[in-house]
């Protein structure tokens, strides 16, 4: 039979549990505004076998991440972190090929050919003649300009590749060795690995925003972080970091792993937005330029030989011949783009042994203009370039729409989340005059038993 | 649902940042007047801009054409205008010298008033514009009638450019000077060998050549009056199409700025109700107000 003592003995008991209860209740309440925080239950039981033990007999806490929702919520982050990035970098891309002032591409080819239109109106006449040598230069310049806003686009790229893999290699160390902590701090005082293992998750989610990963939680409790492709990031307390290297030939930056070039295989979050862009949709920008100019050096090159000068005289290379550094290759054909001629009355305005007022070769010229130089022979400079603007915009629109569409999505699965393990203060607010309740009573009973124990004493006293 | 704070305020701030995304757009729609400010807003539009500009620049081109083909065609008329007149002269004054009631001396007289019109010709067929002789065919740059006694030589060329007015449609800019002068020249020197030789049947047969040579001469003209014409024609389908374009173009890029002038009003409501609810959020009562 107990004791009256042994009754102090248990009041102490539940006052530490209702001060304990109260302590994570003042916890949740401090952590109501941080997003990565899990809220914690007190659970009073004996039988289960919760969570958490607090080190208090018959105290537990409970404390449930959503694995499913946080991982939903990895996935939506990857995808979101890469279309975010491609949508600002594609704006920067339409700013150069649409400029808000000055001539674009498409109206210096408009002009260009123009000039020939005009002069085969008066083909003998010297302003006309340096009307088409000064709208061959503009056509030359705007080449030249749009080349290189892109080559710099895709260096300043380039440039943050080394900063990016630097952030992603601190989190996964970040990651690596909270796996370390976690065990621990479960083992010196429990409970104080949930703080870290949310801590862990917030990295997982920040380190999704930059790359494609795949993790899971192996028994002992650590995550493992690997790439889409299975290569491991962390595994237990260790992180593997990826590195930079340059890819050869070309000078922009490669990301290796453990020696393996992955760079083509990253394609979601930051980095991968940054890749697909840099990689993609720039390179793809550049290459249309060099067809464009390789092709137009070259026709007009050959029409314009076929004519005869102001002079008489055969007609020479109105650009200066691009030649191709690798057979099937126009690289450099857009910035290397210059006019050959510099005397206005050496433009072959004039058929073959035509007069001085021949208009024959100026017409062909403008003629080139509609014809199907491109795609196989199906499209004209101008459906070509058009296309290519078509392609830049919709790309641009659907990063845009892609990443308005995912980042809804992630504010809908945080709002999942967070009803399911966030802080509500009206909750705890309740939780509190529990707890607080719970304490004066245990508190009172005290008071009883002292009391009781007074009266005893007394009694054996009188 | 479970509503925690972080939700209320999540909401909140989402709801906020797209009101003041939205806002922006509309405000820079009326600032710019443009709905079309990059790519994105809409890629077929700006593929069809492309195109567009491409056909507004050959309009001004084609426009420019019509003006410079128009000039040309005009001073060649004006010239064949007095070429006609001066062999209708020359033409009195064969008639004159033509008959048996005047003597030699005076048929000389009237030779020599022969020749100073066929000079007028001669210079008209040699006349420039803009510093093109209009009637060497492409040999633009030299003389293209030159005269030795009586004979005219012609030292241009047939070749007279024609040139594109519009889509399809090329416009012959002259004539070719041999087609005009050659038969008139002939038979201005046919004619003054015949009053040389004082022989009034010789001037009979001579002035017999003049109504194919005016007849000739006439269609020339006619053909080009009705280029003038075809050109007056292009002229004003150019414009109708340089308007039709604009009205494309603006219907792709211009904002409505009535439209978006409302619009604008009407997403600063939602912001301002918005916001007002916002502040009622950050002062919603808890429990703990209560309990306090």
């Amino acid at each position: 039979m107990p004791s009256i003592l042994d009754g102090l003995d248990n009041v102490q008991q539940a006052l530490a549990a209702q001060q304990y209860a109260l302590s994570i209740t003042q916890k949740n309440i401090a952590n109501a505004g941080n997003p990565s925080y899990t809220r914690q239950d007190v659970i009073f039981t004996n039988s289960e076998e919760p969570e958490v033990s607090s080190g208090i007999p018959g105290i537990y806490l409970q404390s449930k991440r959503n694995q499913f929702l946080d991982s939903s919520i990895s996935q939506e982050l990857q995808s979101s972190g890469g279309y975010e990035f491609m949508s600002e970098a594609l704006s920067q891309i339409e700013s150069i090929m649409k400029p808000e002032s000055g001539v674009g591409l498409q109206e210096a080819i408009s002009e260009f050919f123009g000039s020939f239109n005009t002069l085969s109106s008066t083909p003998e006449d010297l302003v006309a003649r340096q009307q088409v040598l000064s709208s061959a230069e503009v056509l030359t310049v705007e080449f030249h300009r749009l080349y290189a806003g892109l080559q710099q686009l895709q260096a300043s790229e380039d440039r943050m590749v080394p900063q990016i893999v630097q952030e992603i290699n601190v989190l996964t160390a970040e990651i690596a060795s909270l796996n370390e902590k976690i065990p621990a701090a479960k083992a010196s005082q429990p409970g104080s690995e949930l703080t870290l293992r949310d801590e862990r998750q917030k990295c997982l989610e920040e380190l999704s925003g930059l790359m494609g990963i795949d993790y899971f939680e192996t028994e002992s409790g650590s995550i493992t972080v690997t790439t889409r492709q299975g290569a491991a990031l962390v595994l237990d307390n260790t992180s593997y970091d990826l590195e930079t290297a340059p890819m050869v030939p070309s000078p922009l930056t490669g990301i290796q792993l453990n020696g393996t070039d992955i760079t083509a295989s990253m394609n979601s979050g930051k980095l991968g937005g940054l890749l697909r862009v840099r990689d993609e949709t720039i390179a793809d920008c550049l290459q249309v330029l060099d067809v464009m100019a390789a092709t137009l050096v070259e026709r007009v090159n050959q029409q314009h030989t076929l004519g005869s000068d102001l002079d008489g005289l055969a007609g020479g290379d109105f650009f200066v011949p691009f030649v191709q550094p690798a057979p099937g290759s126009n690289e450099g054909a857009a910035r290397h783009m210059q006019v050959a001629l510099s005397d206005p009355r050496s433009i072959a305005a004039a058929g073959a042994a035509g007069g001085p007022g021949d208009n024959e070769n100026a017409k062909s010229i403008f003629a080139i203009e509609d014809e199907k130089l491109f795609s196989t022979a199906t499209e004209t400079i101008n459906q070509f370039f058009s296309g290519f603007i078509f392609r830049i915009g919709s790309e641009a629109r659907s990063a845009e729409d892609n990443m308005i569409t995912h980042n809804g999505v992630i504010e809908q699965l945080m709002n999942q989340r967070d009803a399911d393990i966030g802080v509500n203060l009206d909750e705890e607010a309740i939780n509190i005059i529990k707890f607080q309740k719970a304490y004066e009573a245990s508190a009172r009973y005290a008071n009883t038993l002292v009391t009781l124990s007074d009266e005893l004493i007394n009694l054996l006293g009188g | 649902m479970r509503v925690t704070e972080s939700i209320a305020y999540r909401n909140f701030l989402s709801d906020l940042s797209n009101l003041n995304e939205s806002s922006n757009k509309a405000l820079r729609e009326i600032s710019s007047g443009k709905k079309l400010s990059s790519l994105r807003d809409s890629p077929s539009g700006s593929a069809r801009l492309v195109s567009i500009s491409d056909l507004e620049s050959k309009i001004d081109q084609y426009t420019s054409n019509v003006g410079d083909s128009s000039f040309f065609l005009r001073a060649a008329d004006s010239a064949l205008n007095e070429v006609n007149n001066l062999i209708a002269s020359i033409y009195t004054r064969g008639s004159q010298a033509g008959t048996e009631t005047i003597g030699a001396e005076e048929r000389a007289v009237l030779a020599g008033e022969v020749r100073s019109l066929r000079d007028q010709i001669l210079s008209l067929a040699n006349s420039q514009a803009r510093g093109r002789y209009i009637f060497a065919g492409s040999l633009v740059t030299d003389v293209p009638f030159t005269i030795v006694g009586d004979a005219v030589t012609y030292q241009g060329n047939d070749d007279v450019n024609s040139v594109a007015v519009d889509r399809g449609t090329e416009v012959e800019q002259g004539v070719s000077g041999s087609e005009v002068f050659d038969s008139i020249f002939e038979a201005i020197e046919e004619l003054l060998a015949a009053m040389d030789g004082n022989n009034t049947e010789d001037i009979q047969d001579a002035l017999g050549q003049f109504s194919n040579v005016l007849s000739g001469l006439g269609q020339v003209r006619a053909k080009i009056g009705t280029n003038i014409g075809l050109l007056e024609n292009i002229q004003s389908n150019l414009e109708t199409s340089k308007i039709s374009l604009k009205e494309q173009k603006s219907r792709i890029e211009d904002a409505d700025l009535a439209e978006s002038a409302v619009e604008l009003n009407r997403i600063q409501t939602s912001l301002e109700a918005a916001i007002s609810a916002g502040g009622s959020l950050l002062r919603k009562p808890n429990l703990f107000d209560i309990i306090g």
